[in-house]
């Protein structure tokens, strides 16, 4: 099972060819800020309180600034 | 990537014929149709993925230098190997192969310089022997000799069922016959059993060995038993990051999953892409169009699963999610997918 050997996982756009038909290629990158975004698997991904704390991703963000 | 998914009975004839105009272009992800690839391998017996015979794997090499060679327009017939490439450079450029990068011990690099050949063209060659193995067809050249074993026919569906390793059949081919149009395996048992062993031998040094012939099971590290770069439950990825190749991101795949991104929607009302995996041959991505949120699904180009929020996502700093629950029973199964908003 395999998506794609060369066309990656990209955050606010979808470089190379697009997923989806809604979009082009190239011109797809979101028009606000994206700011983090957590992939979640098995206990995580059911977890009830789906909020992740904004400040929590923030810190995290410019710790690896 | 049809085919690498074992999804390839569904490109009928019918399929590719109403697509033919766009076979080629940004919308196709083409290979050469087997006979036309059986074809351009001539005169070897096999295309790359056959590791063990020469077909699209001997190829002439050009190395132009001005300063560093007299030689102009010269032919060299040493054996040299692509991973012959970098010592050269690092010879030629007078370094010293690196041991540690960063603090990282390196494996020694396997290749051996082609740089004495340059100057000297008749000098004894250096590269004296290299196994080969792709899909667990292999090879060894030793001094001019092959010994070779087609283990897997490339155009055989990935989920065909293989021969035992020790069924396959070895041909053997003598320094003279570069095309390897003789097999001497039969009249030269002795030499066959030779190089067997020194392939034997090189694959355990390369650490080839355990040989695994599985295909669609390789893909995943999961079921390969690979390690993994990315682990545990949860990834965080951040604004910014891009072109993350498959194994550097959480696998999701046949499983229930979430994707929880935090965005700030301009007043405008949002557009464009949140994030995405893979292409349009296969992948997944949320999204904001015209406003609303939107998964998709793309099946391996085949079929895309939509889902679409009924309202639009407000201006603002917002948490978008999308749960996949897993029908589960198996690889390759459905789900069902809900998209939330702040919670």
């Amino acid at each position: 099972m395999i998506f794609s050997a060369d066309d990656g996982c990209d955050v606010g756009e979808d470089s190379g060819a697009p997923v989806s038909p809604d979009y082009p290629a190239g011109a797809n990158r979101f028009n606000g800020t994206v700011k983090g975004v957590e992939l979640a698997i098995a206990e995580a991904a059911e977890n009830a309180d789906h909020l992740v704390d904004p400040r929590e991703v923030v810190r995290l963000a410019l710790a690896r600034q | 990537m049809s085919s690498f998914n074992g999804l390839q009975a569904f490109e009928t004839p019918e399929y590719l014929a109403a697509r033919i105009d766009r076979l080629g272009g940004p919308e196709s992800y083409n290979h050469y149709a087997v006979g036309w690839a059986h074809a351009m391998n001539t005169p070897y017996q096999w295309a790359k993925q056959v590791a063990s015979h020469w077909g699209g794997t001997r190829n002439g090499t050009i190395v132009s230098w001005p300063e560093g060679i007299a030689a102009k327009g010269e032919i060299r017939t040493q054996f040299t190997h692509v991973i012959d490439v970098v010592p050269t450079i690092l010879e030629a450029a007078g370094l010293p192969h690196p041991v540690a990068v960063d603090g990282i011990p390196q494996d020694p690099i396997e290749g051996v310089s082609m740089l004495y050949a340059f100057d000297h063209p008749a000098a004894p060659e250096r590269h004296e022997t290299q196994y080969f193995e792709m899909l667990c067809n292999r090879g060894i050249y030793h001094k001019d000799w092959t010994a070779v074993t087609k283990h897997r026919t490339p155009w055989a569906p990935m989920n065909a069922p293989v021969p035992p390793f020790d069924q396959d059949v070895w041909e053997l081919y003598a320094p003279d016959d570069w095309t390897q149009a003789h097999d001497l395996a039969k009249e030269k048992p002795e030499k066959l059993r030779e190089l067997q062993r020194l392939w034997l031998i090189e694959a355990g040094r390369y650490k080839v060995l355990p040989l695994d012939d599985r295909m669609l099971e390789r893909l995943n590290p999961d079921t390969a038993g690979r390690p993994v770069l990315v682990r545990g439950k949860t990834q965080l990825l951040f604004g910014g990051m891009g072109r993350l190749s498959e194994n550097c991101v959480l696998n999701m795949k046949n499983r229930s999953h979430a994707v929880t991104a935090l965005i700030v929607v301009p007043d405008a009302g949002a557009e464009g892409v949140i994030i995405a995996q893979g292409g349009n041959f296969g992948g997944w991505c949320l999204y904001a169009n015209d406003g609303k949120r939107k998964y998709c699904y793309n099946w391996s180009g085949f079929r895309h699963f939509m889902l679409e929020s009924d309202r639009a996502i407000p201006a603002g700093t917002h948490q978008v999610r999308m749960e996949f629950t897993y029908d589960g029973g198996g690889l390759g199964k459905g789900g069902t997918v809900a998209l939330f908003i702040d919670g």
